[in-house]
């Protein structure tokens, strides 16, 4: 027995305790005469009563350290965030010595191995390049990232709600699409040919979601899942997050 | 309106815990939680000249650290689902805090109890930011509609729409427990 449709939303809402005025004298007389909603009304009440917050305690430690790495990150806005975790200040002042002349001489350790391993490599030169390379790479795959979950929100909205809070979708595909570009320019034509092509193929998709003329849309929005479908972009980028993952791991 | 450190030092510590809590609830998990609480207090540091009111103001200046946080976690949420379904398995019954302090005398109820819970902090991983954000706001801090619209800056309706949402997909994916304990 399936309940009504057109009370679904309202079965929720009463569930949530949100229903009022009219919409809830409609439905409870709606449910006096329809066992099928009540019973749905009746299975989403204990549902939600079954959902609640994890309210388990950190340890009492926790505290004093939270407030004093928030007190030095406000007061001392210039120390990087790793500092504050690798050197709380709640910790004795021995220990965080001993921690930062271990986290330098692992430092010195770990430069000495590389340049007996790459007894070529002395010039600075190098470094600028290598670093514009990095921040680009590191860019494009936050657009990845950000971009997948936007094309996701939008390909698993229900087709007959048209596309919710459409306006706040496009300015950020604008935003993507205007990076996806700009990242497109820094990568390596050679080595990063792929990645190329795949900003490429998401500016396109994301500036037709920044172009969709009204949240009813509906056609526009279909056209825009066909081509994500077609373009396999979501696929893509879920194989290049898996690349970059496997590039980071450690080789056995 | 530059603030002492000293004074801000006991808003930090009048609001850091029912702050943790909401981050957790946001996040999913300790980890992410502290980072986000953390990184809310020091944008409120620099941005205590939007706080429209006075630091004495309990309520509001939670209000305004609540808007802080939810933006936060909305802009910097990542569609990590491995992440989240492994930090939503924190209510496991093996480590279940509720259930390690309990009466050794209900224990089958309780390992059911934590068995569900389990299940249900699981199925939170299917939501997506906002419909959890939503959920969180309405059902496990019991802000009304308004405020919750307010709080993430959106009409009521698509509140009402996300918690709809939100309840049909934690139905559909915990439909195997209905039969035996929601219906």
């Amino acid at each position: 027995m399936t309940h009504c449709t057109s009370f679904d939303e309202h079965i929720s809402e009463h569930a949530l305790g949100t229903l009022s005025g009219a919409d809830a004298e409609n439905l409870e007389s709606h449910l006096a005469g329809c066992p099928a909603c009540r019973a749905e009304l009746k299975a989403r009440t204990a549902l939600l009563s079954h959902v609640h917050p994890d309210r388990s305690e950190p340890e009492e430690a926790f505290w004093d350290s939270f407030t004093d790495t928030v007190m030095a990150k406000v007061e001392r806005p210039d120390r990087p965030a790793f500092l504050h975790t690798l050197f709380p200040a709640s910790q004795p002042w021995i220990i965080r010595v001993a921690a930062a002349v271990l986290l330098i001489a692992t430092g010195i350790a770990i430069g000495r191995a590389g340049l007996q391993q790459n007894p070529g490599y002395t010039s600075s030169e190098e470094e600028p390049v290598l670093n514009v390379s990095t921040a680009a790479l590191s860019g494009t795959f936050e657009v990845l990232e950000r971009s997948r979950t936007l094309l996701l929100d939008l390909v698993n909205t229900d087709s007959a709600e048209g596309a919710p809070n459409l306006e706040q979708r496009q300015r950020v595909a604008e935003e993507l699409a205007t990076r996806s570009a700009e990242l497109y320019e820094q990568l390596s034509p050679g080595e990063q040919a792929r990645l190329r092509a795949l900003l490429q193929d998401l500016e396109l998709i994301l500036l037709q979601i920044a172009h969709i003329e009204s949240g009813t849309d509906i056609p526009g929005i279909e056209m825009i899942r066909d081509g994500v479908d077609r373009s396999a972009v979501l696929f893509k980028i879920e194989l290049e997050s898996l690349g970059r993952v496997t590039d980071a791991a450690p080789s056995p | 309106m530059p603030v002492s450190p000293s004074i801000f030092r006991n808003v930090v510590e009048a609001h850091q815990r029912g702050l943790y809590y909401l981050c957790r609830d946001l996040t999913g998990n300790h980890h992410d939680a502290q980072d986000l609480a953390q990184d809310v207090f020091v944008k409120a540091y620099h941005a205590i000249d939007s706080l429209n009111g006075s630091l004495d103001e309990g309520g509001l200046v939670f209000a305004w650290l609540r808007r802080i946080a939810i933006n936060t976690f909305l802009n910097s949420r990542r569609a990590k689902k491995h992440t989240m379904t492994q930090v939503f398995s924190s209510g496991h019954p093996d480590t279940d805090h509720e259930n390690s302090h309990a009466d050794p005398s209900g224990a089958h109820e309780r390992a059911e109890r934590a068995n569900v819970n389990h299940h249900v902090h699981r199925a939170m991983t299917v939501l997506s930011a906002r419909e959890r954000t939503a959920f969180t706001l309405r059902h496990f801090h019991g802000l009304p509609i308004d405020e919750t619209a307010a709080s993430m800056d959106v009409a009521s309706g698509t509140i009402k729409s996300l918690l709809h949402r939100a309840t049909k997909k934690l139905q559909h994916e915990l439909d195997f427990l209905r039969e035996e304990r929601f219906a």
